[in-house]
């Protein structure tokens, strides 16, 4: 694990049993530096992963899931780039700034700044909830055939963000108020104010109205290429009812349950490890066989 | 920068990232260099998160907005995460605070050449509070420890602790408490009662739960970590001044506020004049509002700030309890 014991503070991790380099720092988008983490497989990779993270709360549930399955897919000999948005973790920015293609500009800097480490490889993405939709609006602005894979996507727009909004709703009875409110009244409060507090995450009516109207279905005909949408425990159903089913799409599904929007997420607790072992040997196997499998 | 003043903030190019060693695991740091010309007394700051919610940047990227302040403040800052998370090695599925990973801390510290003659202030979060408490004892240049939402049991010990005090409360002890004068006149006062609304709260459920107790008797140290009060003991003898920040439904805050009836702590925190205790509206704890998040970026980095400034003449206390709304 150790890549010298006298090496004090350094950028770069090597990790003598994977052979993986690990490199955080910093990188320049469009609108500022984003922070980042470049995993590189010992020999040339055969392709360069982006990893688009969700946003709000669960940037933080799916954290280390995200961290592990990296380092995993590096391990299988594909370089792999994560990075924070504007506005969140040790990016600069603020999260009003976000937007839908905003995002996207972000995951297109990422990339780039991997592409200039791990050379001209084909690029694939693979995005967490709402970053499902930052990957495919990605991918569709490198190249239509990038594979895209999406974690536990969001299918229901509308559903999503009444949830989210639930969550500022619990927050206000939490705190003993409240409780007559409707997530109606939330809505009128976020386009009368321009931002809510959802369990200390701002949520800006810019980021609402650059997703609400984007329907996963819609985005995916932007792409030609394959897709995985991989759900948790019993979202396959309502994945195959969203009549996304094409040719090109594949969906899985992985026993277990996904982290709550109140859970922890920094680190795996009890139970998420299987969860998180079975999402990346799915993830990771699929992938080797769009770049390996599919080109032999 | 004094309280009140407009903030400077620094940003990601200020800050530097790293990977060092710990007991065999790589961990991922972040210094953030304070800006040119706002140096004021050449002093750095570690944030040590808490477990659950334990990323460097907390939630919310609460601790880098922090650290930026602190930064735009003229004091450099540091941020790191702890073995099996974020991006660092290894892993972790529970946080014992009886067990806090002050190897992580003091690593980090060394390694970013913190742990040097430049003045140091520690600022911990829940789980983190325990894990840089010890350290006040240890490194000569720490001038400052804040704890936020810092529990002074150690989990297990709390469960015997709640069983036994409840059973020891009599009904005598209990009605004697509203015969004290300062007790009554701080009813009257506003800013007074969220605190005695807490206190007494914790009184009742006491009362409750020896009612439905069989009887015996709790010891301080069930009541409050041995750990805790020695640590802490130690850091007040060596003249480092000790900022506590609650939020008014932390359940920490109801536990302090429990724990001070004991001898030992209650004599260090209420006799002490190193020690502030500030008190802010909401949860603290869980950081669960912005607007909670800007007042404990305010709180420390105005407490920080200060002290950092007046390094060399003494800073008078807040008082037992400051409150911030």
């Amino acid at each position: 694990m150790e890549e010298a014991a006298d090496v004090v503070r350094r950028a770069t991790r090597f990790d003598a049993q994977t052979r993986v380099r690990e490199t955080v720092g910093f990188f320049d988008g469009d609108d500022g530096l984003l922070y980042g983490c470049t995993y590189l497989p010992a020999d040339d990779s055969y392709c360069a992963v982006v990893v688009c993270s969700p946003l709000l709360a669960e940037l933080q549930t799916s954290y280390r899931r995200e961290v592990l399955l990296s380092r995993s897919l590096a391990a299988g000999g594909a370089a792999v780039q994560r990075f924070h948005y504007r506005g969140a973790g040790n990016s600069d920015g603020s999260p009003e700034q976000q937007t839908l293609d905003r995002l996207r500009d972000d995951a297109l800097a990422a990339a780039t700044h991997m592409q200039t480490i791990a050379g001209d490889v084909p690029l694939a993405f693979v995005g967490t909830r709402l970053g499902g939709h930052v990957a495919v609006a990605a991918a569709a602005a490198v190249s239509r055939t990038s594979p895209v894979a999406i974690m536990s996507p969001v299918i229901d727009m509308r559903a999503y963000f009444r949830s989210v909004l639930r969550g500022y709703l619990f927050g206000l009875v939490k705190e003993g108020q409240g409780t007559a409110r409707t997530v109606q009244d939330v809505l009128d409060d976020l386009k009368r104010h321009g931002i809510v507090d959802v369990l200390g995450y701002p949520l800006s009516s810019q980021l609402y109205d650059s997703f609400i109207e984007r329907s996963l279905e819609e985005e995916l005909q932007t792409l030609d290429g394959r897709v995985l949408l991989l759900s948790v425990g019993d979202g396959e159903a309502s994945m195959r009812r969203s009549g996304t089913m094409s040719g090109r799409l594949e969906i899985r599904s992985v026993a277990g349950e996904e982290v709550w929007w109140f859970g922890g997420g920094a680190t795996l607790r009890q139970g998420e490890a299987t969860t998180t072992e079975a999402i990346v040997s799915s993830l990771g196997t699929w992938i080797h066989e769009r770049f390996v499998r599919d080109m032999a | 920068m004094p309280d009140g003043a407009n903030e400077v903030l620094a940003s990601a190019g200020d800050e530097e990232s790293f990977f060092f060693s710990s007991d065999g695991e790589d961990l991922v740091g972040i210094v953030t260099r304070p800006l040119l010309g706002h140096s004021p007394a050449d002093a750095s700051v570690a944030l040590v998160p808490g477990g659950w919610l334990g990323l460097s940047s907390g939630r919310n990227r609460t601790l880098v907005r922090l650290a930026r302040r602190l930064a735009g403040d003229g004091l450099q800052a540091l941020r790191f995460e702890y073995r099996g998370v974020g991006d660092s090695t290894g892993s972790i599925t529970r946080f014992e605070l009886a067990r806090p990973f002050v190897a992580d801390l003091r690593a980090v510290l060394q390694l970013s050449g913190l742990s040097s003659p430049r003045p140091l202030f520690l600022v911990g979060f829940c789980f983190g509070a325990r894990t840089a408490l010890p350290l006040a004892g240890e490194l000569p240049n720490v001038r400052g420890l804040v704890l936020v939402a810092a529990p002074v049991h150690d989990g297990g010990a709390r469960a015997r602790w709640e069983r036994t005090l409840a059973q020891r409360a009599t009904a005598r002890r209990f009605g004697s408490l509203f015969l004290r004068p300062t007790l009554i006149r701080d009813a009257f006062r506003p800013e007074r009662r969220r605190f005695l609304r807490t206190y007494i709260g914790a009184k009742l459920a006491t009362l409750r739960r020896r009612l439905l107790s069989s009887r015996s008797r709790a010891s301080e140290g069930e009541v409050v970590s041995p750990a805790f009060i020695e640590q802490l003991k130690t850091a007040l003898e060596l003249d480092i001044p000790v900022l506590f920040v609650f939020g008014t439904t932390d359940a920490a805050y109801r536990e302090f506020a429990e724990a001070l009836e004991t001898p030992t702590l209650g004599a260090l925190v209420k006799n002490g004049s190193l020690v502030d205790v500030i008190e802010i509206e909401g949860d603290v704890h869980g950081l669960g509002r912005v607007r909670v998040q800007e007042d404990v970026i305010d709180v420390i980095a105005n407490w920080v700030g200060r002290r950092a400034r007046s390094s060399s003449k003494p800073v008078p206390s807040g008082g037992p309890i400051a409150r911030r709304r």
